[in-house]
C-alpha cells in the first residue's frame, strides 16, 4: 500500500505548475469546465498546445515513434491533474484521446503515418461524431449511412452534439455500413475523414453555459475513399466501445475542481476578513466539511484507477464509479457554492460585483450536465454489469 | 501509487475472514445477545492466542508488532463478522495503557493472551471528547480515589478491567489537560453499574465509580506523556471503529447483491431491475469511496505522516456509508429485512450504535471544517493569477 507520490514525481509536478504559472496565457479563465464559446479564446487554445508539444507535454503518454512523451500513466495523470489546476482549456480532446489511440491500435501503416504526427505536434483538431438525433445512450441505433460505392463511401445522415465541429480540421465518425445487418450493433464502421470535405454543413448549437458550442452536422452525399475507415469494414461498433472507455478517467477534472474549490474557500475568507463571514456559519462549514469527504474520495478513486493501469491491470468499470462519483460532487459544491454567495453567486461573467469573474456561476450552471461521456444511469449500467455481475435489463 | 493491501495484509485479511466465518457465524452473534457477559471468553482467549489481541503490541510481550494498516485489516473483519466482546477496547486500549504503566510486563502479558480483558470506560459519554472528563482522581498515599461516572460502557460487567479517564479534583496550572489514566477492576469495591438496553445487544452499562480505590501501580499521572496515550488511544479507536463501520458496509453490500441475483419476482430475478440495480451501484460506489478513505488514513499513520484531518475525513464517510448500507439492506430486504429471522437487522442495529461512537459523522464534520485543516485547500501562494477579487465588498 502507498498512496504517496516519488520524490521525481512531486518535481515532475512543480516543473508543470511553474511553466504553467509562468507560461499560461492570461486569457484562460482558471478552472472553467469545457472553454468558452469564443473564437478567439479557442485559438489561444489552439496555439497554447503546440507550446505543450514543444515540452513534449501535448500527448505525453504516447509512445516515442508517434511523437508521445513515453510517460508512464502517474506522469500522465499528475499533467493532466495540473493542466485542470491551471486552467488549460480543452483543445484537440478527442484527437489526444480518443481518435489517436484508436487510430494508434487498430490503423494502417498509411493511417498511422498521415494523421497521428499532426496531433502530436498539436497542429490539428479532431471531434467526434457519434450522437444522432435519435441515438444518444442507444449509440448503436445511429442511422447515418456510409454506403460503398466503387472505390468510395457515400455518407448521408446527421449527428448531433459534435464539440468544437467548427474548429475542427477532422471528425471521427460512426456510420453504419451494412444497413441490411440483422443488428443494430452489426455493420458499423468507423471513419477518418476532413471536415472540409465537401458535403458537410455544420450548424452550432450553443449553450447557456457558454462553454464550447457543441454542433449539428448534416452530411450529403460525402464522398470519402474506401482508405477512410480505419479498423476495418463492419467494426465500427468495437472501436465506438473501445474509444469510449479510453474517456472516462480524466484527471484534468479533478485539478479543476479542486481548483474551483480553493478559489471558493480563499472567497470565503477575505468575505471573513472584515466582519461575519461564510466560515463563521457552523451550517456552512459542515457542507464544506462534506464536499471536502466527497472530494477526496473521489480524487483518491480516480488515482486508485491510475495505480491499476500503472501496475498493468486494464480497468473495466472503475472508470465508470468515478465517473458517477465525479458528476455527483460537481453538482454538490457548484450548489453548495451558490447557495453560500447568494444574488453575488449568479451574477454572470462581467457583470459589475461579480465574484471571481463569474467562474463559481460557470460551475453551477455547467453542473446540470450529468450525460456528457454516458449519463449517469449508463454509468451504472456499466457498473452494474461489467463490476457486480448483474445481468443487463437492456434489450439489445 | 498502489492503493492495495500487500500480499501479507491479504492473506492476514482472508484469514481473519475464514476463522470468524467459522467460529462467529451470525448464529453466535444472536447467542450471545441472550447471554448475561455478552460474548464467549473461550472464543477471546483464543483469538488471543492467534494474536489478535496482541496485533500491534511488541513481540517480547507475546504481541505480533503490526501496524495501524494491520490493525485497520482486523477490525474490518471482525465488523464483518460482528464479533461479540471486548475485543478492539482490550487490544487497542488496554495494550497501550498496560504498556504505560509504571510496571508494565505481567499485566500486559495477559492482555496480550486475553486471560485479561479491557472494557472502554475512558470518556464519561460516548462522544469521545477530553474535555467532558468530569470524573475526578484524587491523590491518596498509594494511588488514587475515583469519583464520577462513565456512561455507555460497553461490557461494563463481564471485562476484567474498565479503562478510565480521570481529572485532578483542583485544576493546576500545568500545560498538560490534567487528565490520568487508570485500569480498574469491574468488580472493584464502590463500583455500581446499571445495565442499559441498547438497541446494539451489546450488554452496556452505566458505571459508577463512588470513591474506587486504585494503586499507583494501575494508574498513569498526569502529564504531556499522558496526554499524548490518550490522543494516541483515541486516534487509534477511531481508526478500529471507522474499520469495523466499513466492515459491516461491504459484508451488508455482498448480502444485497446475492439477495439481489436470488430473489424473483414477476419471473426474474430483480437484480435484472435497473431500480435495483443502481440502487446496488450507489451503495458499492460508497462502500468504495469509504474504503479508498479509511486505507488512505490507515497508510498515513502507519508511515507517522499527519493524519488527524484524513482520519476525520474516513470516520465520517464510515458513518455515512454504514447508515446508508444498512438502509439500502433493509429495502432490497423488503419484509425479510425487517424480520428477526434474516441477519439484516444484526447490522442494522449494531451498525448504528458503533456509528455514534468515537464522535459521528457530524463531529467529524465539525472537525474537518477547522481553519486549520482548511488550509489543506490554498492557493499556491507563488500563483499571480489568484487576484484578490473584493468587487463584492464595495459599489462599482
Amino acid at each position: 500500500m502507498d498512496f504517496g507520490f516519488t520524490p521525481e514525481q512531486e518535481d515532475f509536478r512543480e516543473r508543470v505548475s511553474s511553466f504553467l504559472r509562468s507560461d499560461l496565457p492570461p486569457e484562460f479563465g482558471l478552472g472553467s469546465d469545457e472553454g468558452r464559446d469564443d473564437d478567439a479564446y479557442f485559438a489561444a487554445a489552439r496555439r497554447f498546445m503546440e507550446e505543450l508539444s514543444a515540452k513534449g507535454w501535448l500527448v505525453f503518454g504516447w509512445p516515442k515513434e508517434y511523437g508521445g512523451g513515453g510517460a508512464t500513466v502517474v506522469e500522465q495523470a499528475i499533467l493532466a491533474e495540473e493542466l485542470g489546476y491551471y486552467g488549460v482549456p480543452p483543445a484537440d480532446t478527442t484527437g489526444r484521446t480518443i481518435a489517436g489511440p484508436a487510430i494508434m491500435r487498430f490503423g494502417t501503416p498509411e493511417q498511422k503515418q498521415r494523421y497521428l504526427r499532426p496531433i502530436a505536434k498539436g497542429e490539428v483538431v479532431w471531434c467526434q461524431g457519434f450522437s444522432e438525433p435519435n441515438a444518444g445512450s442507444d449509440l448503436a441505433s445511429v442511422r447515418m449511412t456510409a454506403l460503398r460505392d466503387g472505390a468510395e463511401f457515400v455518407i448521408n445522415g446527421q449527428k448531433v452534439f459534435t464539440s468544437r465541429a467548427a474548429w475542427a480540421d477532422y471528425i471521427y465518425l460512426l456510420a453504419r455500413t451494412d444497413p441490411t445487418a440483422p443488428r443494430k450493433h452489426q455493420g458499423l464502421s468507423m471513419f477518418l475523414l476532413p471536415m472540409d470535405t465537401p458535403g458537410i454543413t455544420i450548424r452550432p448549437l450553443h449553450n447557456f453555459t457558454h462553454t464550447y458550442p457543441q454542433n449539428e452536422l448534416f452530411f450529403d452525399d460525402v464522398r470519402v475513399p474506401e482508405d477512410s475507415i480505419v479498423g476495418g469494414e463492419g467494426e465500427g461498433w468495437k472501436l465506438a466501445t473501445a474509444t469510449l472507455s479510453f474517456e472516462r478517467v480524466n484527471l484534468s477534472d479533478i485539478g479543476r475542481a479542486r481548483r474551483l474549490f480553493e478559489e471558493f474557500l480563499n472567497l470565503c475568507r477575505q468575505l471573513g476578513a472584515k466582519g461575519e463571514g461564510p466560515l463563521d456559519s457552523e451550517l456552512v462549514r459542515s457542507r464544506i466539511a462534506q464536499s471536502v469527504v466527497e472530494f477526496e474520495s473521489w480524487r483518491l478513486l480516480c488515482w486508485r484507477v491510475v495505480g491499476m493501469q500503472n501496475s498493468g491491470v486494464l480497468p473495466t468499470f472503475e472508470p465508470s464509479l468515478s465517473n458517477v462519483i465525479g458528476k455527483d460532487y460537481r453538482q454538490h459544491v457548484a450548489k453548495l457554492v451558490v447557495d453560500v454567495l447568494g444574488q453575488y453567486g449568479v451574477l454572470e461573467e462581467g457583470s459589475p460585483l461579480a465574484p471571481l469573474r463569474g467562474r463559481l456561476l460557470h460551475q453551477y450552471l455547467y453542473s446540470v450536465n450529468k450525460h456528457g461521456q454516458g449519463t449517469s444511469e449508463v454509468q451504472r449500467d456499466v457498473i452494474a454489469n461489467r463490476g457486480l455481475g448483474l445481468p443487463r435489463h437492456r434489450a439489445v | 501509487m498502489d492503493f492495495d493491501l500487500s500480499p501479507v495484509q491479504r492473506m492476514l485479511r482472508d484469514n481473519a475472514r475464514a476463522h470468524l466465518e467459522n467460529i462467529c457465524p451470525p448464529g453466535h452473534v444472536r447467542a450471545m445477545e441472550t447471554e448475561p457477559a455478552g460474548y464467549s471468553r473461550d472464543m477471546l482467549t483464543g483469538l488471543g492466542e492467534r494474536g489478535w489481541l496482541g496485533i500491534t503490541a511488541g513481540t517480547d510481550v507475546g504481541g505480533i508488532g503490526l501496524g495501524p494498516i494491520e490493525l485497520s485489516v482486523l477490525a474490518q473483519e471482525i465488523g464483518r463478522a460482528l464479533l461479540p466482546g471486548p475485543v478492539l477496547s482490550t487490544a487497542v486500549t488496554g495494550t497501550l495503557i498496560a504498556a504505560a504503566l509504571p510496571d508494565v510486563s505481567d499485566l500486559l502479558r495477559d492482555i496480550v493472551a486475553g486471560r485479561v480483558l479491557v472494557a472502554d470506560a475512558l470518556f464519561d459519554s460516548a462522544d469521545a471528547r477530553a474535555s467532558d472528563v468530569g470524573t475526578r482522581a484524587t491523590p491518596t498515599d498509594g494511588g488514587y480515589r475515583l469519583l464520577g461516572e462513565k456512561r455507555f460502557v460497553q461490557y461494563g460487567r463481564s471485562a476484567n478491567l474498565l479503562a478510565v479517564l480521570a481529572t485532578r479534583p483542583t485544576a493546576l496550572d500545568t500545560p498538560d489537560s490534567g487528565l490520568s489514566v487508570h485500569l480498574v477492576s469491574t468488580d472493584a469495591p464502590g463500583i455500581r453499574t446499571t445495565e442499559l438496553t441498547s438497541a446494539g445487544g451489546e450488554p452496556l452499562y452505566q458505571v459508577v465509580l463512588d470513591n474506587v480505590e486504585v494503586d499507583a501501580g494501575d494508574s498513569i499521572a498526569p502529564g504531556p506523556d499522558t496526554d499524548e496515550l490518550i490522543r494516541r488511544i483515541t486516534e487509534l479507536s477511531r481508526l478500529t471503529t471507522a474499520a469495523q463501520l466499513v466492515g459491516m458496509s461491504r459484508k451488508l453490500f455482498d448480502m444485497c447483491l446475492a439477495h439481489a441475483k436470488a430473489r424473483r419476482q414477476f419471473g426474474r430475478a430483480i437484480g435484472t431491475f435497473q431500480v435495483i440495480q443502481h440502487q446496488l451501484v450507489d451503495l458499492y460506489a460508497e462502500v468504495e469511496r469509504a474504503q479508498v478513505l479509511l486505507d488512505r488514513a490507515a497508510w498515513l499513520m502507519a508511515e507517522d505522516k499527519d493524519h488527524e484531518r484524513e482520519l476525520a475525513v474516513a470516520r465520517s464517510a464510515a458513518s455515512d456509508t454504514s447508515y446508508l448500507a444498512s438502509h439500502t439492506a433493509g429495502h432490497i430486504y423488503g419484509g425479510y429485512g425487517f424480520m428477526n429471522i434474516n441477519d439484516v437487522q444484526l447490522y442494522y442495529r449494531r451498525s448504528k450504535v458503533l456509528e455514534l461512537r468515537f464522535g459521528n459523522a457530524d463531529a467529524c464534520r465539525a472537525e474537518i471544517a477547522k481553519l486549520g485543516y482548511l488550509s489543506a485547500f490554498e492557493l499556491p501562494d507563488s500563483d499571480q493569477r489568484t487576484v484578490p477579487d473584493l468587487s463584492m465588498f464595495g459599489s462599482v
